[in-house]
């Protein structure tokens, strides 16, 4: 038996040993991304494409797997209580230029963060943290203000910076960052594109890249255009249109995967007329959602039928009752007895992007059959936010992800924040509808770690909210990625993140 | 000619300052906040108020323009809101890339189009007269973007002959390394990389070169001393080439004076269908993220650009056309 053993071993390495000899080690990854960072110092920028530059050159405490599973990276960690977090780092951590990682530069990176004076978009993200000390040369202790359970995916939006370095001209270190991750900056040009080399002594693992170079090509159709060229081996996000054009190229591959996200019609409950539920039922009845969404998503997602998407543990199956199918009749019904029998004039503000513009379109042709004149109004950004947070937008369209917590999505649009809309200020939930019970709820979910106790809370949440009519839930969004098949390794993933080499990923190309 | 230099340099300071003034009150007029978009969706008012007393966004409006008007002077274009570099830096960076495009465009537009502007009216109402004349209105219709897209599909994905966007090198960074090593490859990379934008760029342009060459050449070979050229008995070829096409170029100079600074502004969406690096991409993010240094400094420059290219035209006609004198 031994002996069998044995030889099965034997034949288990070799088979392994031949399986990496497969692995080419000098591959060149070409990846075609939407945008440029505005910077690559993750103090003072957070936003997503400048996130998925960032992160290949540096390292958090923290670190994600395929799965969505938070895992030790740059340290251990560990907590009884959720409310004071111990972080250990791991020994002969260097950062790309020799440097040692120390207890210091955690801390620096942390207080950067928080001082108020560095207006860092991440310091919301981090505010729970009320006091972060130094225990001993391996040692960080974090304190709360309050048990958080989600505390660890927080710590991993917050890459660890270089003290010394970045202390000594903070614009320069964003221009030329120097971090502990898997690939080191070789050659910025921006809007062009950044060029990333191999970290040779990789604390983690050796990754199997050589060079992974990153252009931002704005059009969508050029970035497709270019991966069938040859030009770009990956893109990390494909319109539904492309799909049956990829499925067909035999040198590309498709990855779809759900993806933790929601996009939704929110109504802000203090303005006329949607104030009233009735209404808001009303302007629900009177859309075919499930055309409207099967004709702007098609394959790249599905309805949503509450802020959670069906897969999250915390996910309320109740709720779909409330989830209403067109009926005109009715709608006609609930728009009489709220006194609109006549029918009125709306504006339904959207972002810029073409899904959510174009179901504001479809729901203004719908509408008209229910005598609601509807506007549809598409803003950017910069326009488009300090109108939903002066209360001005009575519908607009909003778009939300999460990374493994629900919490990142659900108290940050349920929570009321009240005290933000006071005076006018910015909060993520932008309607305005203010429940005790949904706030209590989300609170004591926010400091329990009991998984049971969670989900029962969240699921009044949704319970709550969805029967109010403050929101009419659109789409979960999939992630969508699309590689040439030379490229192995890769795969789409929920949070949508491009996952290069981190603890289960280590993606290598072949030759060309 | 020094005297009307200098006037017409003191014109230009007077065109860049309303230049400035119109670029700062429109750009405030806009509505929504730099500091918001910054600081992201999860910003708290505290820190959005926070970052704007930094940015000296709560100034009044009139201080605001003051402040940055003397900081111009100084030479002091501000520093990025969303990129946090000093803006100079940031046009320095881009600029070239934009100026390779219109520059390659000028020429392809001049190559191809004062010959066939030419010969159009050498022989006019014939079948090239016709047929050139048809493509050209078709060039001058069709949009930058459409163009660059089948460009980008006849080029890359079918033949593979030339990459779809992108600049690894520059051309005239390519020509200068080319004059030095003699190595036909650096040359040619730096050409595959710019041929299609600018080609998408300047069909347009050519067009219109075209056709103001032909109509401008058929003007002047009815004139008098047209006739009495021939009339002497002179060669077709040199009363074309010597006694028309100088004195029809001056309207095309002006023209492609013109558009050297417009093009610089077209180059907008070129740079994106193309993922160009150059300042026209830059612009328009600055626009959309409201980032005020950034984008005044940008059409500042452009604008200043504008103007000088349109003195050297003013300049070049001189020499075009003797008669012109400078007062």
């Amino acid at each position: 038996m031994k002996k069998v053993l044995l030889l099965v071993f034997v034949a288990l390495v070799f088979a392994g040993l031949c399986f990496s000899e497969g692995v080419n080690k000098d591959g060149i990854l070409r990846i075609a991304v939407e945008k440029d960072a505005r910077s690559l110092d993750p103090v003072v920028v957070g936003d997503n494409a400048s996130f998925q530059m960032y992160t290949q050159i540096f390292d958090s405490l923290v670190s994600v797997t395929k799965d969505l599973e938070i895992v030790p990276s740059l340290a251990n960690f560990r907590t009884e209580d959720s409310k004071t977090w111990y972080f250990t780092i791991k020994d002969d951590i260097k950062f790309h230029n020799g440097d040692l990682l120390t207890v210091d530069d955690v801390i620096y990176t942390f207080e950067a963060v928080m001082d108020p004076e560095t207006n860092s978009p991440n310091y919301e993200n981090l505010k729970v943290i009320e006091k972060i000390e130094k225990v001993d040369d391996k040692t960080i202790k974090f304190t709360l203000q309050y048990p958080f359970s989600a505390f660890l995916e927080r710590v991993y939006t917050q890459p660890i910076v270089n003290k010394k370095l970045r202390e000594k001209d903070p614009i320069a270190y964003g221009l030329n960052p120097v971090g502990t991750g898997p690939f080191m900056i070789e050659k910025w040009e921006k809007n062009n594109q950044l060029v990333l080399a191999r970290n040779e002594s990789y604390w983690m693992k050796y990754p199997n890249l050589k060079k992974v170079i990153m252009k931002p090509i704005p059009e969508p159709s050029v970035a497709l255009v270019n991966l069938e060229s040859g030009d770009v081996d990956l893109l990390t996000k494909v319109l539904p249109d492309d799909f049956n054009r990829i499925e067909k190229n035999k040198n590309l591959v498709l990855d779809v995967k759900p993806a933790l996200n929601y996009y939704y019609l929110a109504f802000n409950v203090e303005n006329d007329p949607v104030n009233d539920i009735k209404i808001r039922k009303a302007i629900y009845y009177g859309v075919d959602m499930n055309a409207i969404v099967e004709t702007v998503v098609g394959q790249a997602g599905v309805r949503a039928k509450s802020s959670l998407s069906p897969s999250s543990w915390a996910y309320n199956p109740e709720t779909e009752k409330y989830a209403l199918n067109y009926n005109p009749s009715e709608a006609t019904k609930l728009l009489r007895e709220a006194g609109y029998s006549n029918g009125f004039d709306i504006t339904i503000y959207t972002p810029q992007d073409t899904y959510r513009r174009k179901v504001a379109e479809l729901m203004q042709i719908q509408l008209q059959a229910i005598k609601i004149k509807a506007n549809v109004e598409s803003l950017e950004w910069a326009s488009y936010l300090p109108l939903i947070d002066a209360g001005k937008a009575s519908i607009y369209m909003m778009g939300w992800n999460w990374l493994t917590d629900p919490d990142g999505l659900i108290y940050d649009i349920h929570h009321s924040q009240t005290s933000a809309w006071e005076n006018d200020a910015s909060s993520y939930n932008g309607t305005r509808f203010y429940n005790q019970e949904v706030d209590e709820a989300l609170e004591e979910a926010r400091k329990s770690s009991n998984i049971a106790e969670r989900t029962k809370l969240y699921q009044k949440v949704q319970e709550i909210w969805f029967s109010q009519y403050v929101h009419i839930p659109l789409f979960h969004q999939v992630a969508t990625v699309a590689f040439n098949q030379r490229v192995h390794g890769f795969a789409a993933n929920a949070i949508e993140y491009t996952f290069l080499c981190t603890p289960d990923t280590n993606v290598w190309v072949e030759a060309e | 000619m020094l005297r009307f230099l200098i006037r017409r340099l003191l014109l230009l300071i007077l065109v860049l300052f309303g230049v400035l003034i119109l670029v700062f009150t429109v750009g405030r007029m806009i509505p929504g906040d730099p500091a918001r978009v910054m600081l992201g969706e999860r910003a708290t008012e505290d820190m959005v108020q926070n970052m704007r007393e930094k940015l000296g966004l709560n100034e009044p409006l009139v201080i605001q323009f003051g402040i940055y008007f003397s900081n111009i002077l100084k030479g002091d274009m501000g520093t990025s809101i969303t990129q946090f570099q000093p803006v100079v830096d940031i046009i320095k960076e881009h600029f070239l890339a934009t100026f390779e495009l219109a520059f390659m465009s000028v020429l392809w537009s001049v190559i191809i189009g004062i010959p066939i502007g030419v010969l159009a009216a050498k022989k006019k109402d014939s079948f090239f007269d016709y047929a050139s004349m048809s493509i050209a209105l078709f060039g001058v219709s069709m949009p930058v973007f459409w163009i660059g897209l089948i460009l980008i599909i006849i080029f890359s994905v079918n033949l593979h002959w030339l990459p779809a966007s992108g600049r690894e090198i520059g051309i005239f960074e390519a020509v200068f390394l080319f004059l030095q090593t003699w190595d036909f490859s650096i040359l040619w990379k730096g050409f595959s990389y710019i041929v299609m934008p600018s080609l998408a760029l300047g069909s347009m342009f050519a067009a219109l070169i075209a056709r103001m060459t032909r109509s401008s050449m058929l003007e002047v070979l009815n004139e008098n001393y047209i006739e009495t050229a021939f009339a002497k008995g002179i060669k077709e070829k040199k009363v074309i080439n010597k006694h028309a096409k100088r004195n029809a170029m001056i309207p095309v100079v002006t023209v492609i004076g013109m558009q050297i600074g417009s093009l610089m502004g077209g180059a907008v969406l070129t740079e994106t269908v193309f993922a160009w690096p150059g300042l026209g991409r830059e612009l328009v993010d600055a626009i959309f993220s409201r980032d005020y240094p950034l984008f005044q400094g940008i059409i500042l420059f452009a604008a200043m650009f504008f103007a000088v290219s349109n003195l050297a035209v003013d300049i070049i006609y001189g020499f075009l056309d003797p008669r012109i004198k400078y007062q």
